[in-house]
């Protein structure tokens, strides 16, 4: 069928816009955030600035509040000759004299460090430049020990370090680079002072690093500056991070969204992946239904009989003739191509069905538009709709090949037919001078033991007649009864004709066959067949019925028909030989061997009930109780496989498929 | 019975020769003739009685010797027993059940056709046909 694109492109607008919303979300959020974070990088990065300008400005600050500098303290030994340092750490704390620096106005210095109870000394030049010895000294009020400058060029520094023996004279004024740790502008001779804990080497602020980050995982900003010492050389990198709650929040939200959004586009993509399976699974279906069709020769159709609405599967096309691009397809373009003579009886019976809102079936001949004639075989059904419409749905098969072979197989098996008959006929002529004769030649045999011979010789071509009579009977019998042959036949007078033509073998076998059947019972039936029928049941009931036994025969009728029985109490049968007994041939074992009985009987029986539309099965409680065999003729009107008149016998009437028990 | 004749007409001389050693062999006395054409020329020379009648046979058949005998005038007076290896009635035989006075399928017992020439026989000596 053709197929509209409407939900692809509903899923296609819902997809865009799902996208779209949750892009413009993000987005704003994105640029709120944005802003936010710069307006709070440059508040920090001011106060990180400061911060840094502070610490570079320890002389500034100093005075106002010292352990500010507790956590920048961090002394290097350096091997720099020029440079004298003392580390102050904890260890300094314990000792009162922990290092000494003795500056002597000739330039040396005495470096002494006393560890652990441990006096060392050392002396090394040192270029300190005389008579500007306004020097040094601070001490954290934590020591005891005050320190003293001589103004003579010599100082007793406790627990701090000189850097900048130049520095000495700027005095008071920092200039870029300065004694850190040591106060500066009250070192003059006789004073005391405090030191902080440590000195801490700061280059100029305008020579720092980069500017504040933020990390978006902790919503923190942080401020990195490499921190130089006077030579220029890194001494530390002062990193700062400072948290930022609005952004944090900010950025919390985002992510909800994000999430939200990424959750949408899930349900989304799962939707899409859904219709997408959907849609493929919908196409291998079509695919496989037009593959289908493509092998059956069919098409299928769907008519909205008021819209005029039509649709066809592709193989209609096909099976048509006409192109699939182009064609519109409606009823009118199905009566264009229909054959002429079949096109009054098509369009007849299109037009009840839609009428009576009824099945139909039917055969015609379509001429296609290369000319090729195809017999097609169009079945269709007509039902009402919502709103009061009629919809008619069907196929349309192309059943030329089928036909064909129909035919041919119809005149095979009529040649067959006709092969059994020439061939029974070929074979009964020659029988009768053999039946002729036999006796003759028997009689005047005075020798017992030819005359034995002869007996077998005479019991085998009795038994070839009987089975050539049997067969040509089958074949005969295989032939679809016409409607003008059927009458009604007094059921119980035609068994009483069944059973006089074993009236003699019955009196030598004490057997008795009662008759049971109401006259007032008929049946709508070939009287012949029925006869034939009755007659074989009854030869077979007597044939594996014990001396002195009784075989009954009852019928009764119902609004579907007759239900007949024939019963004896012979050998029985197990219950798998139930349904093999009708098959042509088929002997039980102990009937095996003999050749009087062709093994036909039975099915001539199934042929003949088949052909009034009946069923026959055999009942038997087992081995040695006896066996039933039942019958069922529908009426007249209930009988299905009768050829109406006029009409060409059909090929399928020849199937025993309806032989089942029902 | 010496005064009742008995023709069979068939082409099958086995079956000619089976059938007259047989009522020979009874002690009664059969003619055998292997065509319709045969059977009219001594329908022609005077023959009446009882005529047992292949019914398939090449040239005529017996349904054409038949008719050819109703046309012909010599029915009278004979009475005719289809033999035939078909078990049914053909549509070739319609119009013409009314000359046949039975019909007997092959391979028939030889008794039972003896018995039956014998009632038939019976039946010309007492008049039969009286429709003709």
């Amino acid at each position: 069928m053709r197929t509209t694109h409407r939900t692809n492109k509903m899923i296609a607008l819902l997809a865009t816009a799902l996208v779209a919303g949750l892009f413009f979300v993000l987005y704003d959020d994105f640029n709120h955030l944005s802003g936010v974070q710069r307006e709070r990088v440059v508040e920090k990065q001011i106060f990180f600035d400061q911060m840094v300008a502070m610490k570079s400005d320890p002389l500034r600050r100093l005075v106002l509040d010292y352990s500010f500098w507790d956590d920048m303290v961090k002394f290097v030994a350096r091997p720099d000759p020029r440079w004298a340092q003392g580390n102050i750490d904890s260890n300094f704390a314990s000792y009162q004299h922990d290092a000494l620096w003795i500056f002597r106005p000739n330039g040396e210095l005495v470096y002494s460090v006393n560890r652990a109870g441990k006096g060392l000394e050392h002396r090394a030049p040192f270029p300190l430049p005389t008579g500007n010895m306004g020097l040094l000294f601070a001490a954290k009020e934590k020591f005891t020990h005050f320190f003293v400058a001589t103004g003579q060029g010599v100082m007793e520094v406790f627990g701090a370090g000189i850097y900048s023996p130049g520095n000495v004279e700027r005095r008071g004024e920092p200039a870029g680079f300065f004694l850190s740790g040591m106060l500066w502008g009250r070192a003059h001779i006789g004073e005391l002072s405090y030191l902080t804990r440590g000195v801490v080497m700061l280059q100029s602020p305008e020579q720092a690093g980069a500017d504040g980050e933020w990390d978006p995982r902790s919503g923190e900003i942080s401020f990195t500056r490499a921190l130089a010492g006077i030579d220029g050389k890194p001494v530390k990198t002062l990193v700062v991070r400072m948290e930022t709650p609005d952004i944090q929040q900010l950025a919390r939200e985002m992510g909800n969204n994000a999430l939200i959004g990424t959750a949408l586009v899930a349900v989304l993509a799962v939707l899409v992946v859904f219709v997408l399976v959907s849609r493929q699974r919908l196409r291998n279906a079509n695919s496989n239904l037009d593959a289908a069709q493509r092998t059956a020769q069919l098409g299928s159709w769907q008519r909205e009989v008021e819209r005029g609405i039509c649709s066809w599967s592709d193989n209609l096309y096909r099976v048509l003739g006409l192109p699939i691009k182009g064609t519109v397809p409606g009823l009118e373009t199905f009566y264009s191509l229909v054959h002429p003579e079949d096109l009054s009886r098509v369009r007849e019976t299109i037009e009840r069905s839609v009428r009576e809102k009824s099945g139909y079936e039917i055969e015609f001949r379509l001429v296609r538009p290369d000319g090729a004639v195809r017999t097609m075989r169009s079945k269709g059904e007509a039902c009402l709709v919502e709103g009061g419409n009629t919809c008619v749905v069907g196929s349309t098969q192309d059943i030329t090949e089928q036909s064909l072979m129909e035919s041919k197989l119809s005149t095979l098996i009529r040649q067959k037919d006709a092969f059994i008959v020439r061939l029974g006929h070929d074979l009964k002529s020659p029988l009768t001078p053999l039946m002729a004769l036999l006796p003759l030649v028997r009689e005047r045999c005075a020798d017992a033991e030819a005359a034995r011979m002869l007996d077998i010789c005479r019991t085998s071509a009795s038994h070839i007649e009987r089975i050539t009579a049997k067969t040509l009977k089958l074949v005969r019998f295989s032939s679809p009864l016409a409607s003008a042959d059927l009458e009604r036949v007094p059921l119980a007078a035609v068994v009483d004709g069944a059973i006089n033509r074993y009236a003699g073998l019955m009196a030598r076998e004490s057997i008795v066959c009662k008759n049971e059947i109401s006259p007032a019972i008929g049946v709508h039936a070939v009287s012949t067949q029925i006869e034939e029928l009755f007659a074989n049941l009854i030869s077979n009931a007597v044939h594996f019925s014990p001396k002195g036994s009784v075989i009954r025969i009852t019928a009764g009728e119902d609004a579907q028909g007759v239900m007949a029985s024939v019963r004896d109490e012979g050998a029985g049968l197990e219950p798998d030989q139930l349904e093999n007994i009708f098959e042509e041939f088929y002997k039980e074992d102990e009937a095996r061997h003999e050749l009087g009985r062709p093994g036909l009987g039975l099915t001539i029986c199934r042929q003949i009930v088949f052909n009034h539309g009946g069923s026959i099965w055999a009942e038997s409680p087992g081995r040695g109780k006896g066996t039933t065999i039942r019958i069922r003729l529908p009426h007249a009107e209930n009988v299905m496989n009768i050829v109406p008149e006029g009409a060409s016998t059909c090929l399928t009437s020849r199937s025993c498929s309806s032989m089942t028990k029902n | 019975m010496s005064d009742i004749q008995v023709m069979l007409v068939d082409d099958e001389e086995l079956i000619r020769d089976a059938v007259s050693f047989y009522f020979q062999a009874k002690g009664f006395r059969i003619l055998t003739v292997p065509g319709g054409e045969e059977c009219l020329s001594l329908l022609e020379d005077g023959f009446r009685g009882v005529i047992l009648m292949d019914v398939m046979m090449p040239r005529m058949d017996g349904w054409r010797t038949i008719r050819e005998m109703v046309e012909r005038g010599l029915h009278p007076g004979n009475a005719i027993v289809m033999l035939t290896a078909l078990d049914e009635p053909d549509e070739r035989m319609e119009g013409l059940q009314e000359y046949i006075i039975d019909y007997m399928t092959k391979p028939f017992d030889p008794q039972a056709l003896l018995d039956s020439v014998l009632y038939y026989s019976k039946l010309l000596g007492s008049g039969y046909p009286n429709h003709v």
